[in-house]
């Protein structure tokens, strides 16, 4: 069995340290004095973009022995569909898992626009399949399909996507979709379909993720309440005939000590505004997000000092006001960060999404001094499929 | 006068096309390996920018875009794309990294649909592929202009939605919009930036253009006319024709002649699986001398297609352009 590791690319925006109460690299925030954006040089544009950066990162993945990389999508996000071709021709192994929501594009149209994606990296796509987290966020999508709804378009999609692709011609009559006899041309069905990665914790998610799903993925969450959702999605998916496996999102924060690791958590938390702080706590979201209500569940509904965030040996709660996403994340030394991640990996975890910022120095840091201390083998990057 | 040359997507290709043989030395070169070293060619030779074009037996164009973006310094770059593919909101999304990572380069070419081949949509029976364009465009256009933006159309609703900021940094693309219907014209005139015209009645271009002209100016809006056509040229005439009947017998056309609606032009172009039916075929005098007289009938951007695209692209750059009456500073594209 082996595990697969990959690192997140911040598509909106990175901090020079997590200490640093903005985003400084990238044109994301305001520019100020410790900004490292593009054009800033004597008003000049120069001729770097905030692309070449996210090369450098996914280069500094790849050396370090990731087997893939994440590229999220949000509205205030570059996108991963005009960045990932663009990077597929910088890499050479390195994997490219694209997150996207299915209502918004076609089924036939992401049918080739991932062949096309495939003959033109040699077979390194994967999919994040996200299905949004409603409210004014998904109207700002131009979404207006409510939770469970959207949940059944995923799963439409995904027998429209895998049909015109693999079974062709193709016929479909669904709710959300319709279609007589499509398919893609030869060569670009002749590539590989992609592994996908299913997020949702709801039970309309994790109905549609026993259909469709190689992976599951889940946020980090402690590990009693990790270990039965997985088992969960497992009894889920033995009732459609499949076999599931796992994954987690998790944030790191590994240094050479155990000292170190939580001195910069705790000035990171400290270099927070009280205010901001305490908003946080109490937030509702606005959206109907299952996954985001169960991470706000997870926190205290008090303004407790930073210790009462240690849910677990090396499990800290409070990544989500340092930067938007999971709540939980690891802190530790190098060799109890491994450990963690070796726990989860007996609890039944296949693949992993890390993250850490800077994402560029911190690629290298945890690939160099973590990863070789997690125990199963990883899967080596395999040659690069002939592409057709 | 604005050269932009087509670039190959994958069903024509090299020899018997890309798509359809398996070349044995895959890891080594792909069809996107040619598709960059058109671009280049195209960059090299001087044009302003490249047409990636929608090709439903194809590549997909914003991938193909996207590499060839990354391919090239400064060369513009059109996506044509059917506008079934996704939402207007996720289209702009996508133009707007394009355009930051490409310091600008992006213009669009919405197409209506994408006929013949069946589509697996949320296009309801019955839609007007125009108002969906009509709507992809208004869309487009308000997202771009800030945030908080709503829009209730009869396909598409969004709600405070608009661009970020630093989504923004550069403006938005330009629009191209193809076709001789007078519903592509008005959407031209109302939301567009260039209005391509293509060469199948060459006698009635020079009317159709003045009167864009005319409905613009009275429309306050700077849309320009351009023209896609195919080319064929070659050192003297005979040579041109010749080639074109060899090509013309191997599509099964017998009487090529039966084409020529005007002294140098054939509009048989799309049966030898062009993207566009009309072109010039001639010498590289000839066809320098009807691109001068298009320009002085208002025609300001041109948009060729040559095959074999990367062949086709040098000639073209190192025999027929120097013969053109080119300002040296050329319009944007």
């Amino acid at each position: 069995m082996s595990v697969d590791f990959y690192w997140r690319i911040p598509t909106g925006g990175d901090k020079g340290d997590i200490r640093t109460p903005f985003l400084n690299r990238g044109d994301f925030a305001a520019t100020r004095r410790a900004s490292l954006a593009p054009g800033l040089r004597a008003a000049d544009p120069d001729d770097t973009t905030y692309i070449d950066h996210m090369g450098d990162i996914a280069r500094a993945a790849e050396v370090s022995g990731f087997y893939g990389a994440l590229l999220p999508s949000f509205p205030v996000t570059d996108d991963p569909w005009v960045i990932s071709p663009a990077l597929a021709r910088e890499t050479k192994t390195l994997r490219f898992m694209i997150a996207f929501q299915p209502g918004f594009l076609d089924p036939l149209h992401a049918a080739r626009m991932s062949a096309s994606f495939q003959r033109l990296s040699g077979g390194r796509l994967v999919y994040n399949i996200i299905s949004g987290g409603g409210g004014a966020g998904q109207l700002w999508w131009g979404d207006k399909i409510a939770h469970d709804d959207r949940y059944v378009r995923t799963g439409e999609f995904l027998d429209v996507l895998k049909g015109v692709w693999k079974r062709r011609p193709y016929s479909f009559d669904g709710r959300f979709f319709q279609v007589e006899g499509a398919g893609l041309p030869d060569a670009l069905a002749a590539t590989d379909f992609p592994e996908i990665y299913f997020s949702g914790s709801s039970d309309a998610a994790i109905a549609a993720a026993g259909r469709h799903s190689d992976y599951y993925l889940s946020w980090l969450e402690p590990f009693a309440d990790l270990k039965a959702k997985f088992e969960q999605v497992a009894a889920r998916s033995e009732i459609e005939g499949r076999s599931a496996k796992f994954a987690v999102r998790v944030d790191i924060l590994a240094r050479p000590t155990e000292e170190e690791a939580w001195a910069v958590a705790r000035s990171a938390w400290d270099s927070i505004d009280p205010k901001a702080r305490e908003e946080w706590y109490f937030a509702g979201g606005g959206g109907d997000s299952v996954g985001a209500a169960r991470q706000a569940g997870f926190r205290l509904n008090s303004t407790e000092p930073f210790d009462e965030l240690v849910v677990a040996p090396n499990l800290w709660g409070g990544f989500s006001l340092l930067r938007p996403g999971p709540s939980i994340g690891i802190v530790g030394d190098y060799a109890n960060a491994a450990e963690r991640l070796n726990d989860l990996i007996e609890l039944g975890v296949d693949a992993f999404i890390l993250a850490g910022s800077p994402h560029l120095e911190e690629a290298y840091r945890v690939g160099e001094e973590v990863l070789p201390l997690v125990q199963p083998r990883r899967r080596a990057a395999p040659p690069l499929v002939a592409a057709v | 006068m604005t050269l932009l040359w087509t670039l190959p997507v994958g069903t024509e290709g090299r020899g018997a096309g890309s798509l359809g043989a398996r070349d044995v030395r895959a890891q080594f070169f792909t069809p996107f390996d040619y598709l960059e070293q058109v671009a280049r060619a195209v960059e090299a030779g001087g044009f302003d920018g490249a047409l990636v074009p929608f090709d439903a037996e194809g590549d997909d164009p914003w991938i193909a875009a996207t590499a060839v973006a990354r391919a090239t310094r400064r060369l513009a770059v059109i996506v044509e794309f059917a506008t079934t593919f996704g939402t207007p909101v996720y289209a702009a999304k996508m133009a707007a990294t394009f355009q930051r990572f490409s310091h600008g380069r992006l213009s669009l070419k919405p197409v209506l649909g994408d006929q013949p081949v069946p589509r697996a949509t949320v296009v309801t029976p019955g839609e007007d592929p125009f108002d969906r364009v009509h709507e992809y465009l208004e869309i487009g256009r308000g997202l771009w202009e800030g945030t908080n933006y709503s829009y209730d159309g009869k396909i598409f609703e969004v709600a405070g939605s608009g661009l970020i900021p630093p989504l923004r940094t550069y403006p938005a693309p330009h629009v191209y919009l193809s076709g001789n219907d007078p519903r592509i014209q008005d959407l031209s005139i109302h939301l567009g930036d260039v209005h391509l015209w293509e060469l199948t009645e060459p006698a009635s271009l020079p009317a159709l253009v003045a009167d864009l002209a005319r409905r613009a100016e009275a429309a306050l809006r700077p849309v320009r006319s351009g023209l896609r056509l195919a080319v064929l040229a070659r050192p003297s005439e005979e040579e041109a024709w010749s080639e074109l009947r060899r090509r013309a017998a191997g599509a099964g056309i017998d009487d090529p002649g039966t084409l020529v609606p005007a002294a140098g032009v054939w509009t048989g172009f799309e049966r030898l699986g062009y993207g566009t039916p009309g072109g010039l075929v001639g010498s590289y005098r000839q066809i320098a001398s009807a691109l001068d007289r298009f320009r002085d009938e208002g025609i300001s951007s041109f948009v060729l297609e040559g095959r074999p695209h990367l062949e086709e692209a040098y000639r073209f750059a190192e025999f027929v352009r120097p013969s053109l009456d080119l300002e040296l500073t050329a319009l944007p594209a």
